[in-house]
């Protein structure tokens, strides 16, 4: 596909360049013909007022045979077909060409017609209009020129013969040249010219193919490869971006695409992680509660009969305290496979995190941790399950709560403010913005390697003391609001959670800037 | 009423009949079934006084079981166990005429509390399909309580009178937290009683707990005084009312 496209741009550029060149050759061509004609006409005229000027005085005198040998001595040089002096009624008196002599021609010959065409024969026409150029019997081209021979005083002055003065034009000097030189020249340098255009044509074609290969052909397959591989699933490539062209523009939204579409398969598979594992889970549950119960009912009807024996009292409270535990995170995991969001209204966000807050305050006091609330002003509503994003925040305070020092405490901050949606779903709806809240500890930070981990369920460092599902269930809440859950961490200086939530109703330009009813 | 109740306890584990004989072997005849069929069998041959069942059996639902049960004999008493995952389905069954559920696993005073209630119920000949006495605008979770929505979009959750009656005297009662968040089907009180047991009582509806009728800490008694608007346990901000509302009874 990429071979047509540009075989199409080569094609269609040659085409304009042979087109270019051809109009300049042509324009070339005929000036130069035009040069060569005006050249050839110039000569003429002069070689023509030459012989008249050298002839007059033997006409004068009416020396015929002086003119003559003039004539032929002018007509004898290259390239001089002709000279003929033809007299009023058209007889050829003189020529070069002794054949010619006594001939006769009427006033439709190409020597009489510039003149003779109106009734009104004209007596004086400008030099472009006697020169003519025809094909002799022979083919060969021929240029002519006629000079007509005017009246003057000394010839109707002259006794020899009588020309009356009322006649203007005594006769006509008729020179006819080859044209065989002219137009050899005229040949070569349009050979020249063609063959100057063709390599030109083909050089400008072959410029147009490399630049086409290294401008276009070459990112454009570099881009297509890369398609390839992301076709066979391979989402970790990058377009190598070298230049800020379309093509570079066009190599930087296919990087920016296969973000997104890195981001949106991670966030998928993370989402089918947890429908998976919620599906386990609720069979887990099933099949573990049954056995579950038996020790259940047994070891607590056993510790109810054991009375004042106190010894076995003991062993047996261990059994229920225990088997209660496990009752515990069954009961947990079936909370999590359940996550579903169920009812969302628009609620303020800042009344959540106050919730959540007060829900952690005691127990985080005693760990010697303080909250502090940096919260946004006149936030839009969120469109929200309050309940469930209630559940978020105490997740996340109780996680930075368990990653403080265990003696000196540290400082929670929740900071909630509006940001313009950043690519949450919803392009389709114009822009839109979202509300940000942030939790961020001076706890111990996670490492680098377990950042990718976290959200999965059962990932804990905690040992028995968590159950790795509070960032599960976190994660499933914000993907069932449409929201974002991202984290950054520093080892030993703190971890800061950031949650995208949508504000409740599309906020366009128009309906912020309208009073409230 | 002569000689001991019978009860007839379903479910496929064995170790649960087994431990339900145990524990209530000494009070009360104790009939099993492994399923669906032989229950059926056992329910028309013995004409147990109260059933036990798994909502899930092999061979039908417990569900099922259910219907065809309180379809022959309206006055039967029917506990159903259930795993966690299947509460919205226990709060269905409630709603289908069962008299109490326990989710599994349960321990031996949770089971006791339940039978219990359910002994007392088949002596007061309580009958539970029909309408009780409770207010219009009520809307029970089967027997067991009843919300009360008001006009300012928050719920009142009570104990029903029925289910008072088949307490021995209150001495206690484990209010909810305010501000906890209450599930349909989750524990909404817990009433400790004379005889040395704790009733938890299923909330009729989910939400967050507004304020709760802390007079009940200090008399408890004064859950069964009908005369006084007292009754209520406490006060919600529903979650899904227009979601749960239809899983109740209205009244
Ligand atoms: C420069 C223009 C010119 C040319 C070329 C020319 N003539 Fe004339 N011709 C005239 C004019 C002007 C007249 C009228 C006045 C005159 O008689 O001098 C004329 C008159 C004539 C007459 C006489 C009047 C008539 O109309 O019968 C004849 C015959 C004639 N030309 C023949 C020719 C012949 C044959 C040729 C070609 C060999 C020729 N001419 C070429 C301009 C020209
Ligand atoms: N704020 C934090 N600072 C440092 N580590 C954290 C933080 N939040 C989470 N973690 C790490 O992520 C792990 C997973 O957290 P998660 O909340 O999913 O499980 P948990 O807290 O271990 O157990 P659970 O929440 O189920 O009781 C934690 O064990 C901890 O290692
Ligand atoms: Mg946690």
């Amino acid at each position: 596909m990429t071979s047509k496209i540009s075989h199409k741009l080569i094609v269609g550029v040659a085409g304009v360049a042979i087109v270019i060149i051809g109009v300049f050759a042509w324009v070339i061509l005929d000036s130069q013909q035009r040069l060569l004609l005006s050249d050839l006409e110039r000569s003429a005229n002069q070689l023509s007022a030459t012989i008249k000027s050298s002839t007059r005085d033997d006409m004068m005198l009416n020396r015929p045979e002086a003119v003559q040998g003039i004539i032929s001595t002018i007509g004898a040089q290259d390239g001089i077909e002709k000279v003929r002096i033809f007299n009023k009624e058209g007889r050829i008196i003189l020529s070069t060409d002794p054949e010619d002599a006594g001939k006769m021609v009427d006033k439709k010959t190409e020597a009489c017609y510039v003149c003779h065409t109106a009734d009104q024969p004209l007596e004086r026409v400008p030099v472009s209009e006697r020169v003519r150029i025809f094909k002799t019997a022979q083919g060969v081209s021929t240029f002519g020129i006629i000079d007509p021979i005017y009246n003057e005083k000394g010839c109707w002055q002259s006794s020899c013969h009588a020309h009356p003065k009322s006649q203007t034009v005594l006769g006509v000097l008729d020179i006819t040249m080859s044209m065989a030189d002219v137009e050899r020249a005229a040949r070569e340098g349009r050979a020249r010219l063609v063959t100057f255009a063709l390599i030109a044509v083909f050089a400008t074609g072959l410029m147009i193919y490399w630049l086409v290969g290294r401008v276009v052909l070459q990112p454009v397959r570099r881009i297509a490869a890369v398609t390839r591989k992301v076709a066979e699933g391979d989402l970790s490539q990058k377009v190598d971006v070298r230049t800020s062209d379309e093509i570079g523009k066009l190599g930087e939204s296919f990087n920016d695409m296969m973000q997104k579409l890195a981001d949106a398969q991670r966030q998928l598979l993370q989402a089918n992680k947890l429908a998976s594992v919620g599906r386990l889970a609720a069979g887990v549950a099933h099949e573990i509660n049954n056995p579950l119960t038996g020790v259940l009912t047994y070891s607590s009807f056993l510790l109810k009969r054991a009375g004042k024996d106190s010894e076995l009292k003991d062993d047996l409270d261990v059994i229920v305290r225990e088997t209660k535990r496990c009752r515990e995170i069954v009961k947990g995991l079936l909370d999590f496979s359940r996550q579903s969001v169920s009812e969302r209204h628009p609620v303020p966000v800042n009344d959540i995190v106050h919730d959540a807050c007060r829900i952690v305050k005691n127990p985080l006091s005693t760990q010697k941790t303080t909250i502090v609330l940096n919260l946004g002003e006149n936030l839009p509503l969120i469109h929200a399950d309050a309940s469930r994003m209630q559940q978020v925040l105490v997740n996340l305070l109780v996680n930075a709560g368990d990653a403080m020092p265990e003696e000196k405490g540290g400082t929670i901050t929740v900071t909630t403010d509006l940001v313009d949606d950043a690519g949450l779903g919803g392009a389709s709806q114009g822009p839109r913005e979202a509300v940000r809240i942030r939790v961020a500890d001076t706890g111990s930070g996670i490492e680098k390697k377990d950042l990718d981990k976290i959200f999965e369920p059962f990932f804990s460092t905690k040992g028995t003391r968590g159950n790795g599902l509070g960032l599960a269930i976190v994660w499933g809440i914000i993907e069932g609001h449409g929201g974002r859950l991202t984290v950054e961490s520093e080892v030993g200086k703190g971890t800061t959670f950031t949650i995208l939530v949508p504000v409740a109703r599309p906020l366009t330009a128009e309906s912020r800037n309208r009073p409230l009813p | 009423m002569t000689g001991k109740l019978r009860i007839l306890v379903v479910d496929d584990e064995q170790v649960i009949l087994d431990s339900a004989r145990k524990i209530l072997g000494s009070d009360l005849t104790v009939l099993t079934a492994p399923d669906a069929e032989a229950a059926s069998q056992l329910l028309a041959a013995e004409a147990p006084d109260i059933v036990i069942s798994d909502l899930v059996l092999p061979g039908a639902s417990g569900m099922k079981l259910l219907d065809n049960a309180l379809e022959h004999d309206p006055g039967l008493v029917i506990i159903l166990t259930t795993g966690f995952s299947t509460v919205e389905n226990a709060v269905a069954a409630l709603k289908h005429g069962a008299f109490d559920f326990l989710p599994k696993p349960f321990t031996c005073d949770e089971l006791l509390s339940s039978v219990a209630r359910a002994r007392r119920a088949v002596e007061l000949r309580l009958t539970l399909g029909a309408r009780g006495p409770g207010e219009r605008g009520e809307f029970h979770l089967g027997v067991q309580t009843w919300a009360r929505p008001e006009r300012d979009g928050t719920v009142l959750l009570g104990v029903t009178e029925k289910e008072l009656r088949t307490l021995e005297r209150i001495e206690g009662v484990e209010l909810p937290e305010i501000g906890a968040e209450l599930r349909q089907g989750g524990r909404l009180v817990t009433l400790l009683t004379s005889d040395g047991l704790a009733h938890g009582m299923w909330s009729p509806l989910g939400g967050r707990v507004l304020a709760v009728n802390n007079a009940l800490k200090d008399a408890p008694e004064l859950l069964r005084d009908a005369s006084n608007g007292a009754r209520f346990v406490a006060r919600i901000q529903p979650s899904d009312l227009d979601g749960e509302l239809p899983n109740l009874i209205e009244s």
